[in-house]
């Protein structure tokens, strides 16, 4: 994972659920230190990516609203995202900014 | 237990000051931990965004319940607002209003002010959590 000056590591990859359906994965921590660079590593990665673009978000351990600002800038793009074993937090703060349309939770 | 600490003006400074405040409520739960930690970064990246300015980050924590605040030296009282899908910044108080029990600002009588937010009913959690400590009672 990188690191951005004493802020947050995280990292972004693609790979492919037990179905064999392709994701995108992100680990680690988002915050407004680090979004920027992980937003560039994912707009690499979003172009060739099926749709809906689908997120695997059980190992990001935690994520702000600068995350979310950064998924809400994805899906402008994409349409709608798919985001699957988010945090309890990261569930949450989907709900109470009213997102839910556009960031699809499942279980 | 009451500790504070001052944080640079940095976007680094968001995630030192939420490691800050895990390191205060190491052993709370992951609940409530997962809920301080995005409720501070909120607060820290208003400071940076908008105040431009260092920030302090002072935590209170008792048995009951914990108490965080953000304070900075820049003008004006923060709002909440009603982003639109599309709109790339403006949720942070929204988050901090849905996940906090009580959240509230102080104003200064000179410029400044502090954003401060509680988590009650700890131990409470923890039980409905099926945490060790609820069961030990």
């Amino acid at each position: 994972m990188e690191q951005v000056d004493g802020g947050a590591s995280a990292a972004v990859a693609p790979g492919v659920d037990e179905t064999g359906l392709p994701i995108i994965r992100i680990i680690g921590e988002l915050d407004i230190s680090n979004v920027a660079l992980i937003e560039d590593q994912l707009a690499a990665l979003v172009d060739d990516a099926a749709r809906p673009l689908t997120f695997d978000l059980s190992s990001l351990t935690f994520m702000d609203s600068s995350g979310l600002a950064m998924l809400l800038r994805t899906a402008d793009q994409t349409g709608p995202i798919v985001i699957r074993q988010p945090t309890g937090t990261v569930r949450r703060i989907i709900q109470a900014t009213g997102l839910t349309d556009v960031l699809r939770v499942e279980a | 237990m009451t500790a504070e600490r001052d944080f640079p003006y940095a976007f680094a400074a968001v995630t030192q000051a939420r490691h800050y405040v895990l390191d205060m409520l190491n052993g709370i739960g992951d609940m409530v931990a997962g809920d301080a930690a995005v409720m501070v970064s909120e607060l820290a990246t208003n400071s940076v965004r908008h105040a431009a300015t260092g920030f302090t980050v002072s935590v209170d924590r008792t048995t009951e319940q914990i108490t965080v605040a953000v304070a900075d030296p820049g003008p004006g009282e923060p709002r909440m607002r009603a982003p639109k899908p599309t709109d790339g910044s403006g949720r942070g108080l929204r988050i901090v209003n849905a996940l906090a029990d009580e959240w509230g600002v102080h104003t200064n009588s000179g410029p400044g002010k502090s954003v401060w937010f509680t988590i009650a009913n700890i131990d409470e959690r923890f039980s409905k959590g099926g945490n060790g400590r609820g069961a030990t009672r």
